[in-house]
């Protein structure tokens, strides 16, 4: 590199901040606003009360449906990447003269992942036997007595963003740490 | 990952461990042909934001009809989860445009632009609909016609600009963007 190096952010210390006080604005605007307590007027806030009864305790922060929740919704995009068509086009002149092939598949996906989010959960019931059993029905291996059968499709329960938010933010905190780590 | 072949490596002396996390980072990382920083920035991120919004717009309706039986979202809610769906659905149908931002052709991909696009975006953009779940404003129809007409105008200016940045990036002198 010929060219003089120079810093992003502040040097060093900038960075730092960058990477501890990110993370701590996402948790602070969930905190000062939500179901229990908001922040209208700062000049009639008591942050002392505020900060006494309605920060959580360490543990609230983390769940383990949010974790599922927040890997499984990775997966699936990355194979709705993998599998979706699309137009194949060249990024702009890197500096090393070499172009990047994309699939420009975004649109698609975004289609298929609301029309999934809306339709993509199974309503399935058990049945006993003697009902006639549809070409979507499916025998317990260890109960023959029950079949379970297979409705139609409703919405995912995308409420449970709502209620796992703040344990779904702590995920991707993580996860994006972890990450760019292996970045 | 230390990659330091001519180009893909943004600046390629690192002095701190953390500085090297967020800034000292490949241009363009691939696992193979997926483009990881393409990726994050409009799948997982972009549209989880625009499902969270459909998520805070549920949590809303069920929310009404266990209070009042009768299950309802409030126009403010169908506003900004039709308006922010909108953006999203924009950014991924200009697909293309994207691959001549800054964020593709410059910025390398580390915390900053990890962190932004897979937490950052969904949870601090979907704030606004969070909060209609809890305190909704029951806005009056004047006042959504307002912002309605602020959206369109700050939407026109914002797509007509990224269109033009992008044509000029393709080509400086297409019939797009040279005066002639």
């Amino acid at each position: 590199m010929g060219e003089k190096f120079h810093y992003e952010f502040g040097g060093p210390i900038g960075t730092f901040f960058v990477i501890i006080g990110l993370p701590f604005v996402i948790y602070l605007l969930f905190f000062l606003c939500n179901d229990k307590v908001c922040l209208s007027d700062p000049s009639q806030f008591d942050f002392k009360e505020w900060y006494e009864n309605y920060i959580p305790s360490f543990d609230a922060l983390f769940s383990y449906e949010a974790t599922i929740i927040y890997l499984g919704w990775m997966l699936f995009h990355v194979l709705l990447e993998r599998i979706l068509p699309g137009e194949t086009v060249e990024g702009t002149v890197l500096p090393n003269k070499q172009r990047l092939q994309y699939t420009m598949s975004g649109h698609l996906q975004f289609w298929v992942c609301l029309i999934v989010m809306g339709h993509g959960f199974p309503i399935i019931s058990e049945r006993v036997e003697g009902v006639t059993a549809g070409w979507c029905s499916a025998y317990l291996p260890d109960d023959w007595s029950k079949v379970f059968q297979l409705h139609g499709f409703s919405s995912l329960p995308l409420y449970l963003a709502y209620d796992y938010y703040l344990q779904l933010i702590t995920i991707s905190i993580i996860f994006t740490f972890l990450f760019s780590v292996y970045l | 990952m230390t990659s330091s072949s001519e180009g893909s490596c943004y600046s390629c002396s690192p002095t701190s461990y953390y500085h090297l996390l967020s800034l000292f980072r490949e241009l363009n990382p691939r696992i193979g042909n997926l483009d990881l920083k393409e990726f994050c920035e409009l799948r997982p991120g972009l549209i989880g934001w625009a499902v969270l919004n459909l998520g805070m717009a549920m949590k809303q309706y069920l929310k009404r009809k266990a209070t009042t039986g009768v299950g309802s979202i409030s126009l403010s809610m169908f506003l900004i989860t039709a308006l922010q769906g909108f953006y999203v659905w924009d950014a991924l149908y200009m697909e293309k445009a994207i691959l001549t931002t800054m964020d593709i052709t410059t910025d390398g991909f580390g915390f900053m632009l990890c962190f932004g696009d897979l937490a950052w975006v969904p949870f601090i953009y979907s704030l606004q609909a969070r909060y209609l779940v809890d305190h909704d404003p029951n806005l009056s129809f004047a006042e959504i016609c307002v912002i309605l007409l602020i959206y369109l105008l700050g939407f026109y200016i914002f797509r007509s600009a990224n269109s033009e940045k992008d044509a000029f990036r393709k080509d400086p002198n297409s019939n797009e963007v040279s005066s002639e």
